[in-house]
């Protein structure tokens, strides 16, 4: 390519012209194929994200669960403790 | 039409498409891939107010872009890509030039060539593929690029004027 700019397009978009086209491999199809079958498998990463969310949500049941128990029995032993004597008796 | 008819009716087209954007075979190879994928989810969506020919023009040359802008998004620090910082410096780069178009004699002109065009936006890029490697008419373009034929033109003529500027700036 020399200096001058017009030259310089016209040799530019002539060596573009030239570009020869390219046969492609022939396992692409194949290939294409695998890729697309893939794509329909749930990626295993996604399966460990919803396995995490539900170890989670699970082990937060089970929490809230024995918590509620416990200040259950709490509450039944503040009942007990009461008597039915009056201070201004 | 078939899938397979239709892989077998566009597939040198779409892989000689890509090559022209990134300049090497495997990344070609994996546009070309997600390309078919891409016209196998949507085929039932296809509205035909365009040709086959138009619809995967366009399914091809999205692909390519957002190919690039991966790959230029890879190379992209957190904090620029969060600032938009020193975009100009990541331009598309082909990982190793490889143009099985190209003579081997005559890859360093090539190289020089494609690297001017990979500065240009997207749009000014794909004008100068189609209409001077893809030897796509003024209409064919207009179409695949949803433009009229004045606004092509003037694409064009912006492209070419950028194109020069920015060989000449490179030597």
């Amino acid at each position: 390519m020399n200096s001058s700019s017009k030259t310089d397009m016209k040799q530019v978009f002539e060596h573009l012209e030239k570009i020869k086209i390219v046969e492609p491999n022939t396992n692409l199809y194949s290939q294409a194929l695998h890729k697309l079958n893939r794509q329909n498998i749930i990626p295993i990463y996604w399966v460990k994200a919803a396995a995490c969310i539900g170890i989670l949500f699970i082990s937060s049941e089970f929490y809230i669960f024995y918590n509620q128990k416990n200040n259950k029995q709490d509450n039944a032993e503040y009942v007990s403790i009461t008597n039915n004597i009056l201070y201004n008796e | 039409m078939t899938f397979d008819e239709i892989y077998y009716e566009h597939h040198k087209m779409v892989f000689n498409l890509a090559l022209q954007y990134v300049q090497n075979i495997e990344d070609a190879e994996e546009i070309t891939q997600d390309v078919f994928i891409k016209v196998f989810d949507n085929i039932d969506s296809f509205n035909k107010q365009a040709s086959v020919k138009t619809w995967i023009y366009r399914i091809s040359i999205n692909q390519s872009l957002d190919f690039i802008k991966a790959k230029n998004s890879q190379k992209r620090s957190f904090l620029s890509s969060i600032f938009s910082l020193n975009d100009e410096k990541f331009k598309f780069e082909p990982k190793n030039f490889n143009h099985p178009g190209i003579e081997l004699e005559q890859k360093e002109s090539y190289q020089k060539i494609f690297d001017a065009i990979n500065q240009l936006s997207d749009n000014q890029k794909t004008v100068i593929i189609l209409m001077k490697i893809e030897d796509r008419s003024q209409a064919e373009t207009a179409e695949i690029m949803n433009l009229n034929i004045k606004a092509l033109e003037s694409l064009f003529q912006r492209a070419k004027k950028n194109l020069e500027i920015v060989i000449n700036q490179k030597g």
